[in-house]
């Protein structure tokens, strides 16, 4: 089990309940997509694994990581096992190509030369091998999402998590993004993909987590499947 | 490489600020130097003035030569006294003498040498202490055969407590230069967290740790001290250069005094960054 919900309740301090009694399990190698009208609890849920929010009741796991004993130096440790893409891409934008996908691995401390050779792959499994020293806001909306797709996939973490990574994209574009997430998945990275685009789910054949008022809808894993 | 980039950024980013917080960190610096500067002057003239401690030891009239002997052997004895030479009535009147100079002919209205035997003591460097001073001259006093002892008591005390009172006030003043430094820093570094908010939150969510992230804004700090205390001991020489021209006996700060103000100002910048990347770490978002 790669990421497990235990009854998980969501209060905010303003009083709003964003999620209620969520059970869910993702496993190695799935790819899920997660759909619902927005704050339906889509965001809440994809925070909750890379642990930037926490649950009010009931627990998270992710890997060996439970939300019940987080500390600052376990959430990074952790965060280095879960790429997240954004919808608006969160790249920063006076780093090249390079450097925006270099991040992770400076972080992490690796050498000069291992950070180049894992950039180039990464550009190279995105297309973008000639924009590495282009800076973002050179490049169009589809290429900017490769490049958030290539730095959360630097570190080759075992999930991915895409919150609405087509969100600000065309339809051709966000197919040409979804092509890639599947690509991923086929790796053997399990990816959780949050959308609101419920046909554009459901096209994919891939098991789908529908999330209504903070309710997970068809949480019954692989038998759920939309084929 | 990485880090030292980021730093250099965050400095050009903060721009404006940067200068003023460098001016700033000087100006208190500059002050601090000065007051540094006095006390290492102080302690040169307190070095000096105790080189010249001496006891005078003087001798009962009409003191026999077998008095005299044992006396010696007694002063020998003690460990503390690098050196004694003995002065006898006659030659104490002719170093009064000389002291009086052109106006020496008043002693000849004298009709016997008024000047008793002494014997002048020199203490070993290491001892020669306002305390250790006192506790040998004691002691000389009850041998038998000294009269009275003279040194300057008053003066060595006096000398000592105003060096005990300046180090009191670098300790205040390096209190407050600390404090205005790190106040300085900490906002400078707090505008260069806010124009990097999203950096260091795309670094948080790639996995950085508090270190990684904390480490090009305390390396901003390092160099923002370093150019500070460059400057103001820079300023520091220059004056202390123009006093030497009309006191040649001034000393710079010694080598100890220079490095312990090095370090002083760059922790004082370093730990003005700490206080603002921890507050800023703690809040979310």
């Amino acid at each position: 089990m790669l990421v497990e919900f235990r009854n998980v309740n969501k209060n905010y301090a303003s009083g709003h309940m964003a999620l209620k009694g969520i059970n869910l399990t993702i496993d190695r190698g799935d790819f899920v997509l997660l759909v619902g009208p927005s704050g339906a609890g889509k965001t809440t849920i994809m925070k909750m694994i890379y642990m930037d929010e926490y649950p009010t009741n009931g627990e998270v796991l992710v890997g060996r990581y439970s939300s019940k004993s987080m500390t600052n130096k376990k959430t990074a440790m952790l965060r280095r096992q879960v790429g997240v893409v954004f919808q608006e891409f969160r790249l920063l934008k006076d780093l090249t190509v390079f450097e925006n996908i270099a991040l992770p691995l400076r972080a992490v401390g690796k050498r000069r030369g291992e950070i180049k050779k894992r950039v180039s792959n990464v550009l190279y499994s995105v297309g973008l091998s000639s924009k590495r020293h282009q800076f973002p806001l050179k490049l169009s909306g589809g290429e900017q999402q490769r490049v958030a797709i290539a730095r959360a996939m630097a570190l080759r973490p075992p999930i991915l998590l895409a919150d609405e990574p087509t969100g600000n994209l065309d339809p051709d574009t966000s197919e040409q993004i979804f092509e890639l997430l599947l690509d991923i998945n086929r790796g053997g990275t399990s990816v959780l993909v949050a959308t609101h685009e419920h046909d554009m789910a459901g096209r994919l054949g891939k098991r789908i987590l529908t999330l209504v008022g903070g309710r997970l809808q068809d949480d019954g894993g692989e038998e759920s499947c939309t084929s | 490489m990485y880090l030292l980039k980021q730093a250099f950024t965050g400095m050009r980013r903060a721009g404006f600020m940067s200068v003023a917080c460098i001016l700033i960190m000087t100006f208190s610096l500059l002050i601090f130097g000065i007051f540094l500067l006095a006390t290492a002057n102080l302690r040169e003239v307190l070095r000096y003035a105790h080189e010249k401690v001496e006891i005078v030891a003087f001798l009962e009239d009409g003191i026999t030569a077998s008095g005299l002997d044992s006396l010696e052997m007694e002063l020998d004895a003690i460990p503390f006294i690098q050196d004694k030479t003995y002065i006898d009535p006659a030659g104490a009147l002719e170093k009064l003498r000389g002291e009086f100079g052109p106006r020496s002919f008043i002693l000849d209205a004298l009709d016997e040498n008024p000047m008793p035997a002494s014997f002048e003591i020199t203490l070993k460097p290491q001892y020669r202490l306002r305390d250790r001073v006192i506790s040998v001259a004691e002691r000389i006093t009850k041998l038998p055969g000294v009269e009275d002892v003279s040194y300057g008591r008053g003066w060595i005390t006096r000398l000592e407590s105003i060096v005990k009172m300046l180090a009191l006030i670098d300790i205040c003043v390096g209190l407050i230069v600390a404090v205005a430094s790190i106040v300085t820093v900490s906002y400078t570094v707090r505008l260069t967290l806010f124009a990097r908010k999203e950096h260091i939150r795309v670094l948080k969510l790639v996995g950085a740790t508090d270190f990684f992230v904390m480490l090009p804004f305390l390396l901003e700090g390092v160099i923002h001290g370093l150019i500070s205390v460059f400057i103001s001991l820079a300023v520091v020489y220059a004056a202390f250069r123009v006093v030497e021209v009309r006191i040649p006996q001034a000393v710079f700060m010694p080598f100890g005094m220079i490095l312990f103000f090095t370090i002083f100002g760059t922790l004082s910048a370093v730990l003005g960054s700490w206080v603002s990347l921890k507050t800023f770490l703690r809040a979310k978002d």
